[in-house]
């Protein structure tokens, strides 16, 4: 299912004016064709945001450029629990972006700061971190909307606290 | 009684900072004629260590703290490949020590490093880079002996 939903988003993924863009912290909101997401933008330009369409919900997290069809083990910490999960890269609005299960990180957004690393080439880890201010509002207010607009399924685990 | 006296010797001589010219390579402990663990060092003094005093057994000494018997997530990044690994912290206090749980980490031993991963309750993410120089030789030494 979670399979099904990310390929779908990706494929939804065609960028149109924005409708409303409501802020939560130091999340945005946009709204766009086939799909709402809210998502924070780290210094180094990074993203981590949640992706509904009327398939599902999915987080995205772009940092450097992994490779298109793989999958990944990403390591993620936030400041209430940490894990490793499995990750799809695939190409969301032109970047390569990891793909996770809502489940896996649904504990992690509680904190005020997350934090996810990925081994790359020569040993080394990419490491980003991004801002959790909002981001509970922020996933709620997208699950909302998609329950608002008649989509069911794996959505609706992310009601408002 | 040995073994455990000599684990506890090595628990407490491990955080030791090896002198310049020993950095970054593989030692053995507590010498080469019946060696018990092989060991590096990196810059900021943590330590990887193969701790055959009773089963052979890697593990990482950190300058972090933890809580005795808390396990947590890492992944273990050789120059050949990646794999996830489970930390197990050991004992509380100034010194983190992990024992690694994984697939065989011998597959990591390959190239000039090895880095690993892990969730860090100071920095979220912590990042540890050892050097793999003289490892295949010490690691060996230290089987050899725990086989004999």
């Amino acid at each position: 299912m979670f399979q099904i939903a990310a390929l779908m988003i990706m494929a939804a993924a065609k960028p149109v004016a924005p409708v409303k863009s409501p802020v939560f912290g130091q999340w945005q909101t946009k709204e766009e064709q086939g799909h709402r997401s809210v998502y924070t933008i780290n210094d180094s330009l990074s993203l981590f945001g949640f992706v509904c369409a009327k398939e599902g919900c999915v987080y995205v997290v772009q940092m450097g450029n992994c490779v298109e069809g793989k999958g990944y083990g990403l390591l993620m910490a936030s400041t209430t629990a940490g894990g490793t999960v499995p990750a799809a890269c695939l190409d969301f609005a032109g970047r390569p972006t990891f793909f996770v299960d809502p489940e896996a990180i649904e504990s992690l957004i509680d904190g005020s700061e997350i934090a996810f690393a990925w081994p790359i080439e020569n040993t080394g880890f990419k490491v980003s971190k991004f801002s959790l201010e909002g981001a509970r509002k922020a996933v709620a207010w997208v699950t909302d909307q998609r329950a608002r607009s008649g989509a069911t399924g794996d959505a609706s685990k992310h009601n408002a606290p | 009684m040995f073994p455990m006296i000599a684990a506890m010797a090595i628990a407490a001589a491990a955080p030791s900072t090896p002198a310049p010219d020993q950095a970054s390579r593989w030692l053995l402990y507590p010498d080469a004629q019946r060696p018990l663990m092989a060991y590096v060092a990196n810059e900021g003094g943590d330590q990887l260590q193969l701790d055959c005093t009773q089963t052979c057994k890697y593990r990482l000494v950190l300058a972090i703290p933890c809580i005795g018997g808390t396990t947590m997530p890492g992944i273990a990044n050789g120059e050949a490949k990646d794999v996830p690994v489970s930390l197990t912290c050991r004992r509380d206090g100034k010194w983190m020590i992990l024992d690694i749980d994984g697939p065989d980490l011998g597959e990591l031993f390959v190239g000039d490093k090895i880095a690993f991963g892990m969730t860090s309750p100071d920095e979220l993410i912590s990042i540890k880079r050892f050097s793999l120089a003289g490892a295949k030789e010490a690691i060996a030494a230290v089987k050899a002996q725990a086989a004999h």
